[in-house]
């Protein structure tokens, strides 16, 4: 039968060692490359011919624009909306990873607890800072929130650490385990038709049916994923502008 | 120029028919259903990778330390209350956004 996990395996494209670092190009990093190509190439195509009745690209463009830009306002405030081009090209690699994913053949970076942890520690350290910068040391009193008894705080304010410390955790598992979870499914499911094929095609037809639904299934998931993966961005960098 | 304009009201005069025919039926259930969605998605993983996040810290800083087991047991503790403080602070914050708050006035 088929190895379910085969397809989260990383493959060297082009090796390439530098200083004892393998710095290979694999099948992920191009998988990153045609995605970043791939969102620029028809943003770009679809605003430079940009008219006042606008076409089908332009349309998805513009929607897809206002429709972060939404989550910006309604999440992080306006002074969110300086780091609209953050929160957007997030939206698009975390999208473009997870829908890229659902080609066949293809491989899915998001799948990979690196990529996503990459990011969110990234966008963790990111918030940190900007939350030092604007608040400086006074950005400790996001931990003890207003209107806690004195009692309380000893338990709270401990609880609220762990929870600052643990988000890049949280953020990075959830899309990882999401996408690679689905990803499985969809492979065992489909081992089970072939297994069942010797014994009877009818009955090979109950996992593909199932799988046809789980197909379905995995591309709102792969939709939701990127959706609750950047209002997260957006909500975290709304306690590091305004603190609550 | 005003022929121009003339076109645009007219387009913008079929859009509303047609949005007129197709809305009611539709409603505008899709954003607030994603919504709905990715509360429940996170709900889930707040309170698993909040304690899972919290344990391997804890397990982490005893190997650094050398101070077995003691502080994988308080910050698995600490994970566990972490994660439940998530899940109220997400049930909180539920009112929604007012964009979203005028389409449920209308």
């Amino acid at each position: 039968m088929a190895d379910p996990i085969h397809q989260f395996v990383i493959q060297d494209i082009i090796p390439l060692n530098i200083g004892g670092i393998d710095l290979s190009f694999t099948n992920s990093a191009l998988w990153m490359v045609v995605a970043a190509g791939l969102s620029t190439t028809v943003l770009t195509m679809a605003m430079s011919r940009a008219s006042m009745v606008p076409g089908r690209l332009q349309v998805f463009a513009e929607s897809t624009y206002s429709f972060i830009a939404n989550m910006v306002r309604d999440n992080s405030g306006h002074d969110g909306m300086k780091y609209f081009p953050f929160v957007f090209t997030l939206f698009s690699v975390v999208l473009m990873g997870n829908m890229l994913g659902m080609i066949p053949y293809s491989f899915t970076y998001t799948s990979h607890l690196a990529v996503t942890a990459g990011l969110a520690v990234f966008i963790f350290l990111f918030v940190t800072a900007l939350g030092f910068a604007r608040h400086g040391l006074h950005f400790f009193e996001f931990f003890s929130p207003a209107g806690v008894p004195l009692a309380l705080k000893f338990i709270v304010v401990p609880l609220e650490i762990v929870s600052y410390l643990t988000r890049p955790i949280t953020l990075s598992m959830r899309l990882f385990a999401n996408m690679m979870a689905g990803h499985l499914v969809l492979k065992v499911f489909a081992g089970f038709c072939v297994s069942l094929m010797s014994i009877s095609i009818v009955a090979s037809v109950i996992p593909m049916a199932f799988n046809v639904i789980m197909i379905a299934f995995e591309f709102m998931i792969a939709f939701l994923q990127a959706y609750v993966f950047t209002i997260l961005t957006c909500i975290y960098l709304k306690d590091a502008l305004e603190m609550h | 120029m005003t022929n121009d304009e003339d076109k645009l009201k007219t387009l913008q005069a079929q859009i509303d028919a047609l949005k007129a025919k197709t809305e009611p039926a539709k409603g505008d259930g899709t954003t607030a259903d994603s919504r709905a969605m990715s509360v429940g998605m996170r709900a889930g993983t707040e309170l698993v990778g909040a304690t899972v996040g919290a344990a391997l810290i804890g397990y982490g800083l005893d190997r650094w330390l050398g101070t077995k087991p003691w502080l994988l047991i308080v910050m698995l503790l600490l994970g566990i209350g972490a994660g439940f403080l998530n899940i109220w602070k997400l049930t909180q914050n539920q009112d929604a956004p007012p964009s979203e708050k005028k389409i449920q006035d209308n």
